[in-house]
């Protein structure tokens, strides 16, 4: 992406992002029940629609990398699957926190472990544990290890996903997507929904790609110190 | 329901929320200064 392009997109997203802002805080109607700390819903579903789908970035590249781990676009898709599971963590996080500042004023507690958002906790954990993998080992393997370990971590997507469906739980039921394809969101609410939705994929699609050429920027750096230290080996051994 | 309370909740989480995107922002930039100034170091003689 060429700096013209990736400035214009930052445009882009800023004013879809101040768009957003605008739906959720001031356009959309008050919901009858809880009041005005419903509007955290447009940053909290967002922010988990972005995570799954930075997870299932991560899922792909993972097995790409597993299955062409010895070709040269290896280390691109090792790239790619640490860029999209750190900024999934990041957007995750976003969406415990939201639910928990949701969670008091409405329920009463911050937290409860019900099948949601314990799933949910445990799949924050799988990807924290990935990037922690990603960071401590100091063992050539790391990325494979990495690999086979967020294959397996993104079996918990679906079970977050469908744990509402699953299990009765404190947290509500699908309002989207819900019984029979049924959507329990009032219609005037569903702009600021959307508008937010396509806000924080553009927002987290131009920060994960930052992050992708972050880590490649990284992987060259470290090939030219490995090639620097083996012509100082040799200069030395002379 | 909405109380004063339920009102500050709902501001913590919309500033919380871009406290912890632009942290993860100045995050990547240190990262991208720190590979700068590793590059530069490498091309000394």
């Amino acid at each position: 992406m060429k700096r013209a392009t990736f400035t214009l997109s930052a445009i882009g997203v800023a004013i879809l992002l101040s768009l957003g802002l605008r739906e959720a805080l001031q356009v959309a109607p008050t919901e009858a029940t809880m009041g005005n700390i419903q509007r955290i819903f447009y940053y909290h579903v967002p922010s988990y629609a972005t995570a799954f789908a930075m997870f299932a970035v991560n899922l792909v590249a993972s097995i790409f990398y597993l299955v062409r781990r010895h070709t040269p676009s290896a280390m691109a898709a090792d790239a790619v699957a640490v860029s999209a599971a750190e900024i999934g963590v990041i957007f995750c996080s976003v969406g415990l926190m939201t639910g928990m500042l949701w969670a008091k004023p409405v329920w009463g507690i911050w937290w409860t472990w019900d099948a949601r958002l314990t799933s949910t906790f445990v799949l924050w954990l799988i990807y924290v544990s990935y990037l922690m993998l990603r960071r401590l080992s100091v063992a050539g393997q790391a990325p494979t290890l990495a690999a086979a370990l967020a294959i397996f971590g993104f079996v918990d997507v679906p079970i977050v996903y469908m744990s509402i469906r699953w299990w009765r739980t404190q947290h509500p039921q699908p309002v989207i997507f819900g019984e029979q394809g049924s959507s329990g969101l009032d219609p005037s609410m569903v702009p600021a929904l959307l508008i937010n939705l396509a806000a924080f994929l553009c927002y987290g699609a131009l920060v994960f790609w930052v992050r992708y050429k972050l880590e490649r920027a990284r992987q060259e750096l470290h090939e030219a110190q490995a090639l620097h230290d083996i012509q100082l080996a040799r200069a030395e051994a002379r | 329901m909405d109380t004063v309370r339920s009102l500050q909740h709902l501001h913590a989480a919309y500033i919380l929320t871009w406290c912890i995107h632009l942290g993860y922002i100045l995050f990547l930039v240190r990262g991208f200064v720190q590979v700068k100034r590793e590059v530069e170091e490498l091309k000394k003689p």
